[in-house]
């Protein structure tokens, strides 16, 4: 198990003092685990349309088991990776949560019964909303909040590049 | 702290309860597949529908268009009774065909007795009216049953052996009739109120049932060397690397929706 290089330390506050707590144990847990050997896209391919027979009545191949190797990241590769992670994950979100309003919305238009002939031309208005959390989200707030994406980014790569270059002059 | 960060950080998430919420935004991987292979049924001719939780459609015309997700913590089917306040649902038919329902985060009920959490499963309507009667938790498994893992980690062998165990649990076969609330009835492959027919009875060996379903793990990143080992034998689909439009997105969609228009009636 890698050993959490302590000059991530002050983003991970950060995140949790942002709300962000979620992220902050994600970096954690990826750095403590390592980054381990992968199935190709090629292996998982293969797996998949081995099912596809399997579902047609024939005997599944064996895979066989191996090993995964574990590399550890060292203190730079941490701060890099944590500094990219809070990005990528917030801009994942947002996007995702974007288009799965649009899907939705594209969905309540598609759908035909009683009550859609009369508004045939009216476009659908899709919010989410969670059963436990109190408010809404709509596309407007989406692309404010993906509007202030690069801000974010800019500071979290002034803050790894400070980081990283801190280490290297002491 | 980071002055800079903290700052960005607030002027996104700090006004907004729902994405300053661990578990807002967060969601959205869930939602994104789920609605993904409703807007790839609806183009392959299916007739498909949101649906609030106490069972009435959503229109365009409707003052209140809410898609509401499911909670932080699992729950069963929420009475119709309690109102449109709870997880709503996406409805989708063949035209002429039976009506299914696509869950969102609903617990079922294993032969033990334990309940366990799919992300996103397919059941018939009939099943999920019947349960909207009261609120409570199918017993069995769903013809589709999909893990979602919005993590940065590869998935573990374990990841695939819990999501095996789980759909072993709730796997209830002709030799499984004991188990059940009516034994002397037909051994069907979730209750209550399933339709009747070849298609939805119970089957006699877990091959078979895992045959006659769809089953996969949806992963942002990729599984660990050695994870596919289980998956052809317990007909589970790994499918790496979702993410906005990405092509690990469109084989999974591609797959699942591939089996519904395939297999279901």
């Amino acid at each position: 198990m890698a050993t959490i290089d302590s000059r991530i330390t002050p983003l991970v506050e950060t995140l949790i003092a942002s709300g962000a707590d979620s992220i902050a144990l994600e970096i954690l847990l990826e750095i403590r685990r390592g980054r381990v050997d992968e199935d190709t896209e090629e292996e998982l391919r293969e797996a998949r349309e081995a099912i596809g027979h399997f579902r047609k009545g024939e005997r599944p191949p064996e895979f066989v088991p191996r090993e995964p190797e574990v590399r550890h990241l060292n203190g730079e590769e941490q701060i890099e990776f944590a500094a990219e992670y809070a990005i990528e994950c917030l801009t994942r979100d947002l996007e995702m949560a974007e288009a799965s309003l649009e899907n939705l919305n594209k969905i309540t238009m598609g759908s035909d019964g009683d009550g859609a002939s009369a508004v045939a031309n009216k476009p659908a208005n899709i919010v989410l909303r969670w059963v436990d959390i109190e408010g809404a989200l709509d596309r407007k707030q989406i692309e404010e909040a993906r509007a202030k994406l690069p801000e974010l980014r800019e500071a979290l790569s002034a803050w790894s590049t400070a980081a990283r270059e801190g280490a290297k002059s002491e | 702290m980071i002055p800079a960060v903290q700052s960005a950080l607030n002027s996104i998430l700090g006004n907004n309860p729902v994405l300053n919420n661990a578990n807002g935004a967060g969601r959205a991987f869930e939602l994104y597949i789920m609605t993904g292979i409703a807007v790839e049924m609806q183009s392959r001719g299916f007739d498909v529908w949101l649906q609030r939780s106490d069972g009435t459609r959503i229109y365009p015309s409707d003052p209140n268009q809410a898609f509401i997700q499911r909670g932080g913590a699992p729950t069963g089917v929420a009475a119709a009774s309690a109102g449109a306040n709870n997880a709503s649902v996406i409805g989708m038919s063949r035209p002429g065909g039976a009506v299914w329902e696509l869950w969102n985060g609903i617990q079922f009920r294993g032969r033990s007795g334990g309940l366990h959490e799919i992300d996103i499963s397919l059941v018939p309507e009939s099943v999920a009216s019947d349960l909207r009667i009261a609120g409570g938790c199918p017993l069995g498994r769903p013809r589709v049953a999909i893990e979602c893992k919005d993590h940065v980690s590869a998935g573990s062998p374990d990841e695939m052996r819990a999501f095996v165990a789980r759909l072993y649990d709730l796997s209830l076969l002709q030799g499984h009739r004991s188990y059940l609330p009516n034994p002397s009835a037909t051994t069907m492959a979730i209750y209550p109120a399933s339709p009747s027919g070849a298609f939805y009875e119970a089957k006699q060996r877990y091959w078979d049932e895992n045959r006659n379903s769809f089953n996969a793990i949806a992963r942002q990143s990729g599984f660990t060397a050695g994870s596919r080992t289980m998956t052809s034998y317990y007909s589970i689909e790994p499918h790496s690397s979702i993410s906005l439009n990405s092509s690990g997105f469109t084989t999974l969609i591609q797959a699942v929706c591939q089996w519904i228009d395939n297999n279901i009636p």
